[in-house]
Parts: structure tokens; sequence; C-alpha cells
């Protein structure tokens, strides 16, 4: 796990960094500290990660822009704020946890937890996920979203009338933050299940999952089961 | 002393007459002959300004008789005839008529046209019978020869005789009503005539008798309301300046009334006593004097109740114009007059420079003055006697608006002043709990306590000092600077901690006793922490200026780098900056300036504050 904190107390920043250290012992690979934005995004160019933990009050300023920007990355986020108020609207963006301050050791475990369990999920469910285009940052509605098709390291968001867009998260960072409708049917693909018209078993271990649409995905085989409990 | 003109009569029978009258002129119209109508007529003043009369002086009572031949007699202007001087004698002639006649005047009955119908109240089929004189002598009347009446005692010098009423009504005897022309005579002596004047004017109206009796008696009716009316005024804003308000605007307002009150009661006393009219130049004085001062307390109410500068100034310049106009006008109705043309035409002014100032209420108090000038202008009423209320009511109608717009607009000021404050408090209370501040204050303190026990300590320490401090300043305006700057201190000691580096406040040429309001620097000690990005030591520095009734600030926070979009965002003040000026304001109002921008190194605000 490389962690990057960007937090401009020095002595918040040392608790996070202490307290990451303990929690994930061995797990941690990397952990740097940004204090201002700037920093962080010079750090972000230079190395990749995994988790994002970021005060949304940095000197003063409304972090809400720095979010979005953060949500459409690739590391899930965690946002560390004194101002609990903006928890929900901070999760509707898609970030895996919201910690509020002061923490204890204990929370702070819970919400990096969510990022190191392969079944880690958000605190609530995201509302919009954020896409970067153009150098901007453009909100897809999750209520469009059908489905999502794995494409190396980045994700193919398919809207449900028929538009794509690439999300930098994998698929199972994005399986983390999307709500529970979604069900990872396949090595490559997130599906809401609602969107599920027929399923069919096609024989040689392979099936298939037909769209309201007539779109056809495949089903992992290991999966086929668990889908079909669900849909029932 | 003259006598109404058209416009006046209109005014009057619209005030005491309108109802009876829309119902007699219809019977005038309607009915022919013998109609004895009901209302309060006026007498018709048959002698006008350029009348003459037959005039001689001595005294004989062959005079008296018709048949007399009076050619070789002197012509003399009604408005021309001496006083103190001795007995004299007037002649000339009347058509009194009874009820049946139609008095002919200049126009015939025509049509049944407005003009016409206030017309046929001049020509009214009662019988003309009642003469009314406007005299101050003592005189005999006679009509064709006879003793119709006296006033008084005709006397040769002046303790033989003994002084008449001012106005007497006289009936003539009925067998003289035929419409034909009389002679009427009048044997006249004036010793006591006080005036400054040595000529006496006098005035003869020809009426019903009956009528010219009801009309006298409901000519207090104006006067009287009005007195009435001044009075309820005077009480109610002399309570409200005692127990309310200790306005001086008010005060005036209550005694203007109150000297509006006293010259109705004077005005007033012509109806209710018949006094003699050795009395008359007193009285005429008297309400003369009064309305000089009311003129002048008009102006210093008008000055005083839209804040116009220089008012003494104005002032005298009233009584100087005030002086001249009374030197120049003789006759004492027109002095009067004049006068309070005057005192309205200066309060007029003063409207004015309100209303181009947008003098809360100058609008009113200019259209008063505007309108009581007007019908100064344009009725030709005896001033002494009735225009005082249609020159004076106005204005004062228009005073009392400006004043109670002023009322107004007081209250409201005290009511959003209470609620400035006590919002400014509740903001003041809110910094302890702004959870930029307080929470991640107690995260830093977690870790202090994990890591550093000794410095923990030291940091609850600091955070019950700021605490405590804030609590006991928030309900106050104003703290001594020493609180202040020890808030300063405190908060800067918490910022040190967690920022792990020296936050400190360096104060040059303070004075600790001087008052300032609370958290003022707090504030601008605040916004410098949060805009300032980085680590390291800061340094703020708070230079005091001090002079008579004057203090500067000068409040330097650091900073490292300048970017451009920091400089936008501190220029835009926020919420930090709006609390100062709102507390500055509160305790200062109008006195304060507070400037903000870059210098070397860092951000300077200056607060410069007067009238301490």
């Amino acid at each position: 796990m490389r962690i990057l904190v960007v937090e401009d107390e020095p002595l918040i920043a040392q608790r996070l960094e202490r307290l990451s250290r303990e929690i994930l012992g061995a797990r941690l690979d990397v952990l740097h500290v940004a204090p201002t934005f700037d920093d962080a995004r010079d750090r972000l160019v230079e190395s990749p990660i995994d988790l994002l933990l970021l005060d949304l009050n940095l000197n003063g300023r409304d972090g809400f822009d720095l979010l979005k920007a953060s949500v459409a990355a690739s590391f899930h986020t965690i946002i560390v704020s004194a101002n609990t108020d903006q928890a929900l609207r901070a999760f509707e963006f898609g970030v895996l946890d919201f910690v509020p301050k002061p923490f204890s050791r204990e929370r702070l475990a819970r919400a990096l937890q969510r990022a190191t369990d392969r079944d880690g999920r958000a605190g609530t469910a995201a509302k919009f996920l954020a896409v970067r285009k153009l150098g901007k940052v453009e909100l897809v509605p999750i209520d469009q979203l059908l489905y999502v098709q794995g494409a190396g390291a980045y994700s193919e968001l398919v809207l449900e009338n028929g538009s794509r867009q690439l999300h930098d998260k994998t698929l199972d960072k994005l399986h983390a933050i999307l709500p529970a409708a979604f069900e990872r049917i396949h090595k490559s693909y997130l599906l809401r299940i609602t969107a599920v018209a027929a399923l069919h078993a096609l024989g040689g271990s392979r099936y298939e999952a037909e769209l309201k649409g007539g779109v056809r995905l495949p089903i992992g085989r290991s999966r086929y089961k668990a889908l079909r409990g669900r849909l029932k | 002393m003259r006598f109404t003109g058209f416009v006046s009569v209109l005014l009057l029978h619209v005030l005491t007459a309108l109802p009876s009258s829309v119902v007699e002129a219809r019977h005038a119209f309607a009915v022919q002959g013998g109609v004895v109508a009901a209302d309060a007529s006026e007498p018709r003043s048959i002698w006008l300004d350029q009348s003459t009369v037959r005039f001689r002086r001595g005294d004989d009572p062959r005079w008296a008789d018709p048949r007399f031949d009076d050619s070789d007699w002197e012509q003399r202007s009604v408005s021309d005839l001496p006083a103190r001087t001795g007995v004299y004698w007037v002649r000339s002639t009347i058509r009194p008529t009874g009820p049946d006649d139609v008095f002919v005047g200049s126009a015939e009955m025509r049509g049944h046209s407005l003009g016409d119908f206030l017309q046929s109240q001049w020509k009214a089929r009662v019988a003309q019978d009642g003469i009314a004189i406007m005299l101050t002598a003592a005189y005999e009347l006679y009509i064709d020869g006879r003793l119709v009446g006296r006033n008084g005692v005709v006397g040769t010098d002046r303790e033989q005789e003994f002084p008449g009423s001012v106005r007497a009504v006289f009936q003539i005897p009925s067998d003289l009503l035929t419409g034909e022309p009389r002679v009427i005579v009048m044997r006249v002596s004036a010793w006591r005539s006080g005036f400054p004047s040595d000529r006496l004017d006098v005035n003869v109206g020809q009426g019903n008798f009956r009528n010219i009796l009801e009309w006298q008696g409901k000519q207090a009716t104006l006067s009287l309301v009005a007195l009435g009316g001044a009075l309820v005024m005077a009480v109610v804003y002399g309570l409200v300046w005692l127990l309310a308000q200790r306005e001086p605007a008010t005060a005036l307002f209550s005694i203007l009334c109150v000297g509006a009150a006293v010259m109705q009661a004077v005005q007033v006393t012509r109806s209710f006593f018949d006094y003699p009219y050795d009395w008359h130049y007193p009285r005429v004085f008297a309400i003369t004097i009064i309305a000089v001062l009311l003129g002048l307390l008009l102006v210093a109410f008008a000055v005083r109740v839209l804040r116009a500068p220089r008012g003494a100034w104005i002032l005298l310049t009233v009584a100087a114009t005030m002086a001249i106009v009374w030197r120049l006008q003789p006759n004492f109705s027109d002095k009067a007059e004049g006068l309070s043309w005057c005192a309205l035409g200066f309060a007029l002014l003063v409207a004015s420079w309100g209303a181009r100032e947008s003098s809360r209420g100058a609008w009113f108090l200019l259209a008063g003055c505007a309108i009581g000038m007007l019908t100064l202008t344009f009725d030709s009423w005896d001033f002494v006697e009735q225009s005082f209320v249609f020159g004076f009511g106005p204005p004062i109608l228009g005073g009392l608006a400006a004043l109670t717009l002023r009322m107004r607009d007081a209250g409201r000021a005290a009511r959003q002043t209470a609620l400035t404050s006590q919002r400014l408090e509740i903001e003041l209370l809110k910094k302890n709990i702004q959870p930029h501040f307080l929470l991640n204050t107690l995260t830093v303190l977690i870790e202090v306590i994990e890591q550093a026990p000794a410095t923990a300590v030291k940091l609850i320490e600091a955070l019950t000092e700021e605490f405590q401090i804030l609590a006991q300043v928030a309900s106050e305006k104003l703290i001594p600077l020493r609180q202040e700057l020890d808030l300063c201190r405190s908060h800067l000691r918490i910022m040190s901690v967690r920022r792990g580096a020296s936050c400190e406040l360096s104060v040059t040429g303070a004075d600790d006793r001087a008052l300032v309001p609370p958290a003022l620097f707090h504030t601008l000690v605040e916004n410098g922490l949060t805009h300032e990005a980085g680590v390291g030591d800061m340094k703020f520095v708070l230079h005091a200026e001090y002079r008579p009734n004057w203090a500067r600030y000068t409040f330097t926070a650091p900073r490292a780098d300048w970017k451009m979009e920091s400089w936008t965002e501190a220029t835009r003040a926020g919420t930090g900056l709006r609390y100062v000026k709102a507390r500055l304001d509160e305790s200062f109002p109008g006195c304060w300036t507070l400037t903000a921008g870059p210098v070397a190194g860092g951000w300077q605000t200056v607060i410069e504050v007067r009238g301490m």
C-alpha cells in the first residue's frame, strides 16, 4: 500500500503517519506527507499511490475542488476532516471513508481496512463518479450507469444511453465505492443487477447475462451461482 | 381690517354651512319670495377699500337729519378716519331691503351654474336689515335721522368717552326696509384708540340681522377646533418628550403647539368676550408678538428636526428679516401676515435644504410650509382673526409628519443595533467552537498527549485561557487592549503547538487601557494564520499610535510567498473582516476606517478610530 497524506498541520500529519504505520505494519510500502495541494500534485506526478488521506480544509480553502480531482484518480480517497457536515456530500462523490477529527487509532484502522480488505466497501455508496475529461472533472450520475467494463488499468463506464466514459480506477476500486446494486459478474465486468433481463447458460461453463437492451455480457463461472441466487 | 373676498367666502361656506346651503340654494331657486334662509351668512361689505364717505369734524345734532345738505363736506376714504382728535360725523347711503325684494347687484340671476348658485346667497331673499360695523371707536348710528343704536358713549374728550365694542351689529327698523336709499350717519369719537397710527378704518357690512349674529357665533368654530387640536398635540408630545425620548425636536414641537393653542385662544377671545375697543390694540399687538415667536419656533423646529447646520445663524437672520418687515408694514394685520410669511419662507428654505440632503421628513415639512405660504398669499382674510390656522396649520402638520418619521427611524435603528450586538456576541462565542479551530486543536492534543505529555499540559492551559477570555468578553462592546492582546497571545500559543513552530505577536506603542472591540485583533491573527501556508516561525506585528480622541493600529501578518489568488481571496475579506467592521461600526459609528493591503513580506491592516 502506497499512501499519500495531504495535511497542513504538522502534528496531525505526524499522527496520521504514525498511526498508519502502526496499523498497517509491513503492508505499508510507502507513506509521504504533503502539506499543500500543489506539493501533493507534484508527488502524484512523480509516483503513483493506492490511497490518499486528504484534509478538506487546507489553508482555509474549501477542499471540494481538490476532492473532485482526487476521486477521479486511480487511487482511493479517505477524507480526514474537522468539518463533519460535509461528510455526506463527500461520500456522494465517491470517497472510501470520512474520518472526523479528532480520531482515535481504532477509527483510523477501520477506515484503512476498507482500503486493504478485498471486499472493503465505502461507508456510504457514491452517487456520482468523477471522470477526468480534457483537464476538467465531470460528474457522471451513478443512476445512469448500466455496467462497467474493465480495460487494464482503466475502467470503461457504460451508461444507459449507450455512451461510454473512461475512469482511472480499476474495477476493484470502483466496486468498493459503487452501491450494492452493482455486482462483480466477471473478472472484467461490474453490472447493475436490476438491468438483467435474463440469464443464459450456454454450456461449456459459459454463461451470459442479457440486459434489457439486448446487450449480452459474460458471467464468470464462479460467480454464476451467486448471481442467480441474488436475482431470485 | 377688511372683510373677505370670494375665495374666503367659499372656504368658510364649505366649513360651516355647506350641507344647509345646498338645501337652501335649491329653495332659493325653487321658491319665489318669502324664504327665510336658515344658514348663517356673512355680512356683505358695502364700503370697500376705495369707498369714500362724507366727513366733517365737529358736533351738531342737525347733521343726523337725512335732508341735511352735506354736499360741501369733505370726501374721505373709509380707511382714513382720524383717531384721538375729537368728535366727527360721517354720512353715506345704504339700501336696506325687506324679505320679498330681490336686491339686484352687479349681475342678474341667470342660469343655474355654480357661480349663480353662490351668488344667490348674496342676494338672499331675506331681509337685509342688519348692519355690522367694525370700528375701534365710540359712535352713534342714525339711519334716516333715527338713532338706531350706540356703541359706547361718544365723548368730547378722553374722560367723557366710554369705549364701545370693536364689532357691533344693529338692526334697521322694519319700516325702513323698502329698498329705497337711506342716509346712514355716524357720530364718532375715538379717544382711546391705542394703535400708533392716527388713522382708523371702518368696515360696514349689510346682511340679515339674525344671520349675521349666527355667523358671528360660528366664526369661533375653526379657532376652537384648532385650539383643541393644538392643545392635544402639545400635551401628547410634551409627554413623549418627558417620558419617552428627550429629543430637542420633540420639545420644540410641543412648545410650538402650545404657542399655536395660545394664539388660537387669543383669537377666540373676540367671539367670547365682547371687549371694549381700547383692548383691541393690545390684543392685536399680542397676536403679532405671538406670531413672531411662533415663526421663530417653527424655524427652530425645522432646523432641529432636519438637523440643519448653523441653526443659530439662521434664527438670527430670520429675526433680522422680521425686524425689517415690522418696520415696513404700518398696518398690524399686514405686519402679522408679513412676519408669518417671512417665518414660513425661512422654514421652507430650511426644508428645501433638508430635501436636497435627503433628510428624513423634509418633504412633508416643505409641503406644509408651501401650502401655508400659498394660503397666506391668496386669501385676504384678516390675518389676526383667521388666517393663522391656514397659514401655520399645514407646516405644523408637516412638522408632525417629519417628527414621526424620525421617531420611527430612531426606533428601527435602536432595534437594529440591539440585533447587531446580539449577532456579534454570538459570532464571537462561536469562535470557540468553530470546527477548524477546535477539532483540529483537539486532534493535535490527542497526539501530543500520546507523544509529549508536558506539551499537552501547556496546550490545555493555552486553550483554557483563550476560552476564559472569550467567555468574559463576549457580551462587551469594548474591552481594554491588554485583554485583547492576552487573547491574541493565548491563541498564538495554541497555534505554535499545532504548527510546531513559534508564532508570536510583537506590540509597540500600545496603551493597555485603550478600549477596543473584543476579538478585533484576534480575528486578524486568525486570518493571518489561516491564509499563510507552509511551516516556520510566524511573527505578527501590532503598532499603535495615539493622539487626543484618535488612535491608529497597524497590524501586519507575515506572508512567506505571494500568489495572486491568495491576495484576491484575502481582499474578498470573508467572514472575519465582516465581524471586525461590524464591531467597529457598533462602537464607533461613522468614525472608523479600515484599509488592508500587501507590504513587504506581509499583509497589513490599518485601523483608525476617532472620537473615543
